[in-house]
């Protein structure tokens, strides 16, 4: 099975084992269901093909047969479904305690990454607005607040397994943790408009060091605008075609 | 039942016949579906070959002006199209439209519907709606780009498409499209509850009857909720509403989860009637009674039941409520068991049987194995953590395309091969619809198989040039293999076109039952008459699936022969039980 | 020969009221559909009415269902006289429920009215919206029915009734019975919760 699983990109969150361990149980499951199913189509279908001077078998069906391929396929639903609500649990049941917050807006087309300003407090003149590149340290839960300026986006980190719709009227907040350093891609999976192919920004994973360098030298770069306009999404200008109020 | 008289345009156009309303149903629907294909083959000709020019590209519109190549917002276009028309205006009315009515009155032993003119009625309603999606194509702003979801705010505001009338056009289109399935399935639902013939009674109906019967039920159900959600959102397009407007205190997600409401049982009603075809006719080229009766009734029904509340698992990313993700999880996982149980019936019908292998059967057999692979994909699916990474990606297309094209269309391959002689009089060529079916099922599977692949390497469904990103450059060779092999399966229909085309005109000419079935369609002439039976309704003795009878010198036994079977109950004694 | 099977169904099935029941479960679905999206934006958003919007008025559309209700009984008792072999009885309450349906909808034009008059638009906010949506789909369906039971009182003038006409009366009577159950739901829902 484990050749099959080199199709999956490389996985770098702590839970992107989760699932690809998900999808290679249900792959062997479904494997096999596969397999028994095709090869007695196959089977059937060279043994039982015509031949002269037989005669099919007069039956309408045995009881005990049809309980069993309820029961066995139930069984292992049933299985699979505590596998993945434990996996789901995992994953969205609760966000890791973690004072790295960053605020990830949509906009036909790009991604903007806000991270806190010197004062410690979001959507305040002094914040860190990057478009298009995200920065993370590695080995430390990231919470990711997302939201939308138009239409649905859906961030799709594909080496973290990680893929949330951002939507527009919601706040919708997503954690990861990167387990290795490196450049990655991120991309728009959810359709949002002639641009939804080129919504593609770029993921820096740097080490811890690192990281709070970069902050700390975005953090001081920031020159306040003179008149504060307030920095909440939805109230900025938007450069795109604004809707219709 | 003056049927000389009929002047031409009430007995083909305006008229009240189900057989002719599902014939001119069969045509439309099938024109749409080449119109479907020849869409498909301009998204695989960007994803395979993004920086050339499509053939002749110069002279068509939309890409004309942009020297022959398919731009990023054309791209959306086509795809949209191809779903929507796919899905509305080809699946839909094939199932339900043109076999719902061909086959319902026919094979319950009806002389047709029991309203005629609202069956009338629900297919020139059907018509506008194709022309109104067609037309879109041709106004300001173009066809819809929103794909065949048409997700709000995109699709609510003009402004983030460019797309006007067009979206309208498509909302309109499938109110009309959806009005004309309500009235059909009214229809269907009182002609089977009302008008069986005397002894057909409910566990005598073929299977086909029940999967239709079902359908429609489904149709009947989900349909208006989806009008609701069209309505909201042409109010919110022209009248300045906000139910889907975040700042005037409307919910994105409302939407998708009426869509869905509808779209999840509509995916059934796409699978559900083929299940029946295809159950028919393994059991009657098995020469064996379909194995499970009523299992496989039942089945159907938990189906379609279950299909009720599973619409969640296309939202699992969506910022719905990961708790709400759980249950929708466990009642999607749940909807595989009914469908296990179907396909281990199908198994044990072929199962010591005398398999004649015409192209209905090779059809049918190839819908049961292409619609465990599908199937089997929609557990990865289910699974929530799992979906997290593959939603949105070419995992969903292929898994979209085993199930409609694997299953729906190969159920509808072998329909058409099977009822062809009763529609039209002819039989098909079998030689030709052989080849056709050998190359369909290899193109297919080589189209589409591979897109699993594609999913998994995180490929996104739509958008129209993987090599924008990185990591999907590997990819690109798997990119044009697939549109290689598409161009090749879409080549491959002109076969099956050719020789629908000749054989309704020239081919072998049919007796009453080509298939020594049992069904009561096959006791009406080939093809059936105004009225279907003549002087006298046909009596329904037993079931549908006699065949190979012990003291029967034949291998079948009609429903409406009265003969006494040696050894069982006489079978005045078995309709009366 | 073996015995003739038992004939399931009956030579003149009624196709008619089947065929009604049925559409009105579609009929319910849709009612259903606007009235989830009523719930989700409702309670979805922070305070409804949202503020400086006019509540609406509970009593006038008590009003309403009380019309409505006594319409649906006037119907009952067409019914009666249908089955009772009383063509000018059916007439006369067939009237009465017509009439009973059209005071219905002079009472929710009034209230239509008067919340217009007090600013209740109709696009501004989805309070205004998902009231005139759902008790304007609502009217649509009145109105349906009271030209159906209006044109039966028009055509209802001989001594007897017709086998077809009976069917129509019957039919139109269960379609009016549901355009009064659902608007008995919007009451609770819009009003009364
Ligand atoms: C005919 C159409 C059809 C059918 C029948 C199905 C059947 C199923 N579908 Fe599919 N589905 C679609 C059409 C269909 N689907 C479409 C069009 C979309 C995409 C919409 C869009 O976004 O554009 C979609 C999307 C879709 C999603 C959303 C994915 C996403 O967007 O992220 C999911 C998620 O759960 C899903 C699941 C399932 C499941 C579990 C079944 C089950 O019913 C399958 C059950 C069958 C089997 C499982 C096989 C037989 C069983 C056995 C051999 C027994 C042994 C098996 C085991 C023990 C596992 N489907
Ligand atoms: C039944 C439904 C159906 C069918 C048959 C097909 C057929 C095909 N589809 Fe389609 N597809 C969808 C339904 C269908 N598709 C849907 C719902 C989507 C999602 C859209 C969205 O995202 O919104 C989609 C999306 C989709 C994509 C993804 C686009 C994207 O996300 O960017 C791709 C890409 O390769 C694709 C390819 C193809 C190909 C190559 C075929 C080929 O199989 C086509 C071959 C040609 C034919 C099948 C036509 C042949 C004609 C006949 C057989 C009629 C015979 C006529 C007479 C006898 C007169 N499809
Ligand atoms: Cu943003 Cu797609
Ligand atoms: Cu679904």
């Amino acid at each position: 099975m484990d050749w099959l699983m080199h199709w999956l990109p490389e996985g770098v969150s702590t839970y992107s084992g989760t699932v690809d361990g998900l999808f290679k149980l249900i792959l062997i499951v479904t494997g096999v269901a596969f397999v028994l199913t095709e090869v007695l189509l196959v089977v059937f279908a060279w043994i039982y093909r015509r031949r002269d001077g037989r005669r099919a078998t007069y039956t309408h069906g045995n009881n005990t047969l049809e309980l069993i391929w309820t029961i066995v396929p139930a069984i292992f639903l049933v299985f699979l479904a505590f596998a993945t609500a434990r996996g789901w649990k995992t994953i969205k049941g609760t966000i890791p305690a973690t004072d790295e917050v960053v605020t990830v807006t949509g906009q036909q087309f790009s991604w903007e990454f806000r991270y806190r300003g010197v004062d410690g407090a979001f959507d305040t003149p002094d914040d860190v607005v990057i478009n298009d590149e995200l920065r993370l340290p590695v080995g430390k839960p990231v919470k990711l607040r997302l939201r939308s300026k138009d239409v649905i986006h859906s961030l799709f980190l594909p080496h973290f397994r990680l893929k949330q719709d951002a939507v527009p009227g919601l706040t919708i907040e997503v954690w990861v943790e990167p387990t290795k350093t490196g450049t990655y891609e991120i991309a728009c999976a959810e359709l949002c408009g002639f641009g939804h192919t080129t919504m593609r920004a770029m993921l820096f994973v740097l080490s811890a060091e690192e990281y709070a360098a970069w902050l700390a030298e975005a953090q001081a770069a920031v020159v306040p605008p003179a008149e504060p306009t307030a920095g909440a999404p939805g109230a900025t200008e938007t450069q795109q075609q604004a809707p219709p109020a | 039942m003056s049927e000389h008289k009929t002047p031409f345009i009430r007995k083909y156009i305006f008229s009240e016949d189900h057989k002719v309303i599902g014939i001119q149903f069969l045509f439309v629907s099938l024109m749409f579906m080449i119109v479907g294909g020849l869409l498909a083959m301009l998204v695989r000709w960007k994803l395979g070959f993004p920086d050339q020019p499509v053939p002749l590209g110069a002279h068509l519109p939309f890409l004309a002006e942009n020297e022959g190549h398919i731009g990023d917002d054309v791209y959306n276009m086509v795809f949209s199209m191809h779903g929507s028309v796919m899905i509305f205006l080809a699946i839909i009315p094939i199932l339900a439209g043109a076999f719902g009515n061909f086959l319902i009155p026919l094979m319950i032993g009806a002389r047709d519907m029991a309203f005629p003119k609202l069956n009338m009625l629900s297919f020139w309603i059907a018509v506008p709606g194709g022309i109104l999606m067609a037309s879109s194509f041709f106004v300001q702003g173009g066809a819809v780009q929103t794909g065949w979801t048409s997700y709000p705010p995109l699709a609510a505001v003009e402004a983030y498409t460019g797309v006007g009338l067009g979206q309208n056009l498509w909302i309109i289109s499938v109110l009309f499209l959806g009005t004309g399935s309500i009235m059909g399935a009214v229809n269907y639902i009182t002609t089977i509850v009302n008008m069986r013939a005397p002894g057909m009674h409910y566990f005598r109906l073929p299977l086909t009857i029940w999967a239709l019967f079902i359908t429609a039920v489904l149709q009947l159900m989900a349909t208006p909720v989806l009008a609701s959600a069209l309505g909201m959102l042409l109010f919110d397009r022209t009248l300045g509403t906000h139910f889907f407007a975040p700042t005037g205190g409307g919910q994105v997600l409302l939407w998708q989860h009426l869509f869905w409401f509808y779209s999840h049982p509509a995916v059934y009603i796409m699978i559900l009637p083929s299940m029946g075809f295809v159950s028919d006719i393994l059991a009657t080229f098995a020469r064996k009674p379909i194995f499970g009766y009523k299992a496989m009734a039942f089945s159907l029904i938990a189906i379609a039941g279950l299909g009720f509340v599973v619409w969640g698992h296309h939202m699992f990313q969506s910022g719905m409520n990961p708790a709400l993700g759980t249950a929708f999880m466990a009642s999607t996982m749940v909807i595989a068991v009914p469908s296990a149980i179907k396909t281990f019936n199908w198994l044990g019908t072929l199962w010591r049987g005398q398999i004649h292998y015409t192209p209905a059967m090779m059809n049918a057999m190839a819908f049961v194995s292409t619609f465990v692979i599908g199937g089997l994909s929609g557990i990865f699916m289910a699974s929530t953590p799992v979906d997290i990474f593959i939603h949105d990606t070419y995992f969903i297309v292929a898994h979209i395309h085993y199930v409609l094209f694997g299953g729906t269309l190969f159920g509808i391959f072998a329909a058409i091969n099977y009822w062809f002689p009763k529609m039209f009089g002819r039989l098909m060529n079998e030689a030709v619809n052989k080849v056709h079916f050998v190359l369909t099922f290899s193109f297919f599977n080589l189209t589409f198989f591979p897109m699993h692949i594609l999913g998994m390497g995180g490929h996104m469904r739509r958008i129209s040039d993987p090599n924008q990103y990185d990591f999907l450059k590997p990819w690109q060779p798997w990119n044009e293999f697939i549109s290689i092999n598409a161009f090749l399966l879409g080549a491959t229909q002109f076969l099956f076109i050719a020789n629908f085309c000749w054989s309704l005109f020239k081919g072998k000419k049919a007796d009453r039952n080509p298939w020594r079935a049992n069904t009561l369609e096959w006791v009406a002439t080939s093809p059936a008459p105004h009225g279907n039976w003549g002087d006298q309704v046909p009596t329904v003795y037993r079931g549908p699936y006699e065949f190979s009878v012990p003291g029967v010198a034949e291998d079948f036994l009609p429903q409406s022969s009265p003969v006494s079977v040696p050894g069982h109950a006489p079978a005045g004694a078995a309709a009366r039980a | 020969m073996p015995t003739p099977p038992r004939t399931v169904t009956d030579p003149g099935p009624d196709n008619s009221r089947v065929g009604t029941m049925v559409f009105l479960m579609a009929g319910s679905m849709f009612f259903a559909g606007l009235i989830g999206a009523y719930v989700v934006l409702r309670y979805g958003g922070p305070v409804w009415p949202p503020p400086g919007m006019p509540v609406l008025p509970v009593g006038l559309a008590g009003g309403s269902t009380a019309a409505i209700a006594l319409s649906s009984l006037a119907l009952r008792r067409a019914i009666r006289a249908l089955r009772g072999l009383d063509a000018p009885g059916t007439r006369r309450w067939l009237g009465a429920a017509a009439g009973l349906g059209v005071l219905f909808l002079g009472l929710q034009a009034t209230q239509w009215s008067r919340l217009l008059s007090r600013g209740l638009e109709f696009a501004v906010t989805t309070y205004g919206t998902t009231f005139y949506v759902l008790t304007g789909a609502h009217a649509f369906h009145a109105v349906s029915g009271i030209l159906w039971l209006l044109v039966l009182v028009w055509r209802q003038r001989e001594l007897w009734v017709p086998e077809r006409r009976r069917r129509a009366i019957e039919a139109g009577a269960l379609y009016w019975h549901f355009v009064g159950v659902v608007w008995v739901f919007l009451y609770v829902t819009l009003y009364l919760i």
